[in-house]
Order: C-alpha cells, then structure tokens, then sequence
C-alpha cells in the first residue's frame, strides 16, 4: 500500500488540537466568523463574496463523529486517496470551493490541555486544501442550544460540548458562516441545511461550476441533507460501505427495504413512496474501498481530473 | 466556464426595503470569481457627449481594461442612448425624403450615440474573461416600446435611453412595483455596493474609470473621492483629462487633486499604460 502525502499524525498532531480563534470581518485572518439570522437574511452577501473564485462547490456530509480509530482511519485514506494525496491513484484537484459543516470534534476537553482533533467529514475541506492549497474551504454550521463562544477559560471559538468531545471551529477553514434563528433563538444541528443549500445553489446559478454533495456516513442530520439534496437536483456521490445512513440509503435505491437497520422518518416516507424521492438520477454509488471510482465522478463533474 | 454571451441575463430587482437588494446574490458570485481581484466601475458621458468626444470610446476604455485579457470585474451603466428619428435622406438610394417606400423607412436618421457603458459589450464581444455586469437605474418607470425597454425619455432632449439587451448580465434597479422612480445617481450607487462587498470580503481593489460625464458623473466623483480614506486599498478614481466635461474638469482642478491624492489623471493616450501600471489590468508582454 502507497504511503499517503500526509501522515494522520502529520495532520492531527497528538496534543494539538490547535487554538483557533475567529475573526469577524476582514479577510486576513485565517477563519473568518460570519453570524447571520436565517432565514430571513438569506445568504448573507459577504458569505457569497467569500464563495468567490470557488469554480464549483462540493459539500461534504455525513458523520460528525467516529469513535473507532480504525474506521478515522479508513476515512482519512479514503478521502487522501480520492483528492491526489495517494500515489496509487493520482489525482489532479481544480479550484472549486469545499464546504463542510466547519467543525472539528477534538477528544478531550479544552480545559486539559491536550485536545487532539479527530477524522470526521468535517476535516476533508481542510485536508483536500493541504494537498492543494488551491481550494478553498467553507463551513456552516447552525448557533445550537450548546454553542458557548468563547465562554469561560475558553482559548478556542467552542460550538458544543459533551462529556468526552469538544466541538470547535474548524483550524483549515477559510470562513465559518454561522446560522441563526435571530439573536435569542437557537435551532439543532439541521438548522443550517436550507441555508447552505440555498447557497449551493446561488453558486450553481451564478455559472462559476456545478454545486453537488458528497456523502460518507452519518445519522439522521445527514438523512435531511439527502433528502434535501434530492429536492434540489444536486449531484450526490454515496460511497457503499461508508456506513450508517448512507448505506441505508443504498439499501433504499436497491428495493432492499428488508435490510435497512435504521428507523428513520426520511426512509420511513421514502419507503411509503418511493416517488417522492426526486431527483434519485442524480445518485452515484461507489465502493468505499476504491476511491477510482469516486475520481470519476468528481472528473465527470468538473472537480478534477484524474492523471 | 465560458464568459457570458451578450444579452443572457436581466434581473429586475426592489429596492423599496434595502438597496442592497439590488446587489443580486448571483451576480456577486461572478463579480467576486474574477480572475484579477480588481473591481472596476467605468462611469461618465453618454448621451451629451459631443461626437468627437464619443468616437471609439469603447474600444478605448476596453482595450485599457486589457481587452480580450481583461481579467477583472467590470461594472457600468446598462443602457444605450438613441437619438431622436429625424427625417432625412434615404441612405439606400439618396432619393426619398421622409419616407422612402424602396426601404421602409430608411429615410429617418436614428442611430445610437457612443456612451462610456459600451464597454461592456466591446468586452463581450472580444470575450474577455473578465466578469461585467451592467446597472440601469429605472428613471421613468420601464416601458416597452418598439421591441425595447424604454429607460428615460424626456421630450425636451434630443435623445431617449434604453435599456441595452447587449450587456452580457444587466440588473434593472427600481424602488418598487408602484413607484419604480430612481435616479441615474443610484446607478453609481448600486455599483458602489457591489464594490464595496468586493473590497471587505472579496480582497479587491477597486478603480472608477471616468471618461467625460455631465452633472451625475460629477456628483459621483465627489462621493468617491470623498469615501473614508482606506491608504492599504485606496478608493482609486482615473480621469481621462482630454475627454471633457466633468473628467477634464476635475482634471484641471489642481488644487482638488492636491487634496485628493487618489485621483490620478492621464489622457487617452496614457490611459492603457495607467490602468494596467496600476494593477487594474495585466501588463503587456514585453513591457
């Protein structure tokens, strides 16, 4: 097996889960914080004059949260190997714009000293810029019931905290658009999809690329994301195998209702009538373990091209 | 991506709660994916410009942009001015006077007048990469008329203005439904709002390009020059000193430049070799 361009531990360095600070405003700070109330704002114009010189976005999706080292690992290869970072299937990334829900889950608390960031979806914006710095990067992410700021002893922006993770503003990304009802109001973790696909979508209308969504796993937020997708006629790429929802979702396209393990009121509807999908043609399956396969889907849409 | 043809796009937007709504979502996106993070706002005379004022202006302005290699965002009026039919020999067969029955109505003279927002179709026409949009300001309330959208048209001048369905991307700014009345000041404005998104969040710099112009340019002039001083990305202002009126004006105003030090001036000749020394087009090889 190839070595990768960037080793896990290159990328997630053991006791440096980095602090990150956010920047309202003017662009020479490395993640920009824009907050703005949705939806009666929109998308915020200085959200879209950041989206410039994005030739296309791609939006990832999927687990926010991996508790297996092995399976971090899995798709840290997976997706290194799918954006040029592996020898055995190279690969030529274009300028398009990466997005992501823009956070990074670290292991420990801040308050020990010695957070370390893990793999999730919300990393591959940040991994696919290292390997080419000609990408941009974007987050959203709604204001939740756990957003604390800067609260307390807090060195980093904290957007959640459980009991053994911390969920801070992602270090590789160029902006953090932040979702809000209004200033009192906060909303779940979905509180961001309408807003973000909303912008998907202005960007495929402005003629500077194609707007599509790349999933990798995940639970019932990344069901709505699909769902949501599918409405919209967004391209959408589900690696089989990934896990979880996707795989349900597969399960779901192939007729094989008898082996979905997950309830859930998306395929639950689905199931009820398998017509209300949409725009299902837009679905590409690949197998997780061959990121060859992914390479063409992303060269058929004007994201690359493979060498 | 191909840059847009000519006439693909027209948008119509209220202003009635925030003018910002007239900086069109979609249109910003293209502006701020310019290759060259530079805004460019070309302003200045169209229908009272004088013919050897007017002549080739376009060509001029566009080639100073850098022409087929213009890189940046370009925003300017998307109107064309027609001067009023007159009755006149047929240029066909040079017979018939008013009406000439061989060629239906030749026999009248209405021909467009050359104005500085030609630029943008001269640099769709090269195909420039750059990214235009152009901003018409609805004056009368928009009416169609002949088979075009009829702008301003004022009986006491020699010439009425339309809209320009050769623009590439043109947005049609009015108030609202029942009192579409703006000025052909908030033209400049709506643009400065664009430039103004693209300065604080896009990293551009900015330049007005004024050539000639009459009483708005010069108001426009003056709001820009006055514009909070910003010495990292200067709110840029070039005035072509030989193109008369309002340019030439403020131009020869020694004293106001004085205080204004991010006013530059040049003539038409100069004028290429200014912009593209200024960053706002790329050099010319070899140079």
């Amino acid at each position: 097996m190839a070595q990768l361009s960037i080793g896990y531990k290159d990328f997630f360095v053991p006791g440096q889960g980095q602090r990150v600070t956010v920047a309202s405003y003017h662009g020479h700070h490395r993640v920009a914080l824009m907050v703005s109330n949705f939806p009666s704002e929109g998308v915020p114009r200085s959200v879209l004059t950041r989206c410039g010189g994005m030739k296309g976005i791609l939006n990832f999706a999927g687990a926010t949260t991996v508790k297996e080292e092995a399976a971090r690992k899995d798709q840290f290869w997976y997706f290194q190997s799918v954006f040029g970072g592996n020898p055995d299937y190279p690969f030529q990334t274009y300028p398009f714009g990466a997005m992501s829900g823009g956070t990074r889950v670290l292991e420990a608390g801040l308050s020990d000293g010695s957070p370390t960031g893990t793999m999730t979806i919300v990393e591959v914006p940040g991994l696919i810029h290292r390997l080419d710095p000609c990408v941009r990067t974007a987050g959203h992410a709604p204001r939740t019931a756990k957003t604390l700021g800067y609260e307390g002893d807090r060195s980093s922006f904290s957007l959640a905290e459980e009991a053994d993770t911390n969920t801070i503003a992602n270090p590789d990304i160029h902006f953090l658009w932040l979702v809000q009802q209004n200033a009192s109001d906060t909303s779940g973790w979905d509180g961001d999809l309408i807003a973000y696909h909303d912008l998907m979508d202005i960007i495929r209308l402005s003629g500077e690329g194609e707007a599509a969504q790349f999933f990798y796993s995940g639970g019932g937020v990344t069901a709505k994301e699909i769902w949501l997708s599918l409405q919209r006629g967004f391209p959408m790429l589900l690696p089989r195998g990934s896990g979880r929802i996707v795989d349900n979702f597969i399960r779901v396209l192939d007729g094989r209702f008898d082996l979905v393990d997950a309830n859930h009121e998306v395929l639950e509807q689905i199931q009820a009538d398998p017509t209300a999908m949409g725009n299902v043609d837009q679905v590409t399956v690949v197998d997780s373990t061959d990121p060859r396969q992914a390479q063409r889907w992303l060269q058929d849409h004007g994201f690359g091209e493979i060498l | 991506m191909p840059n847009l043809q000519l006439g693909a796009w027209l948008r119509m937007c209220s202003i009635a709660i925030s003018r910002a709504d007239a900086v069109t979502r979609v249109d910003l996106v293209r502006l701020a994916s310019s290759l060259l993070k530079a805004v460019v706002r070309v302003t200045g005379g169209a229908g009272h410009m004088s013919a050897d004022e007017g002549a080739g202006v376009a060509q001029l302005l566009a080639e100073a942009l850098g022409g087929v290699d213009c890189l940046a965002s370009v925003l300017a009026g998307a109107t064309m001015v027609i001067s009023r039919p007159e009755p006149g020999i047929c240029a066909e067969c040079d017979r018939n006077r008013t009406y000439c029955p061989l060629h239906a109505g030749a026999a009248t003279i209405s021909h467009r007048k050359p104005g500085v927002m030609d630029v943008l179709c001269e640099l769709a026409r090269l195909g420039a990469l750059g990214k235009t949009v152009g901003v018409a300001p609805t004056i009368n309330g928009p009416r169609l008329y002949g088979g075009s959208i009829i702008i301003e048209n004022r009986p006491d001048e020699p010439h009425y203005t339309i809209l320009d369905e050769r623009a590439p991307v043109c947005v049609l700014a009015q108030f609202n439904t029942d009192r579409p009345n703006l000025t052909w000041f908030d033209e400049a404005l709506v643009c400065l709002d664009y430039m103004d998104l693209l300065r604080r969040e896009g990293d551009h710099r900015s330049l007005h390009l004024v050539y000639n112009g009459g009483e708005y340019t010069r108001k426009e002039i003056l709001h820009v020059a006055d514009l909070p001083h910003d010495p990292v990305n200067p709110w840029w202002i070039v005035l072509v000193e030989d193109s008369g009126r309002a340019a030439t004006e403020f131009a020869n105003n020694l004293a106001w430049r004085a205080s204004h030090p991010h006013v530059v001036s040049c003539t038409k000749a100069e004028l290429t070799t200014v912009v593209r020394q200024m960053g706002f087009a790329p050099q010319l090889q070899g140079v």
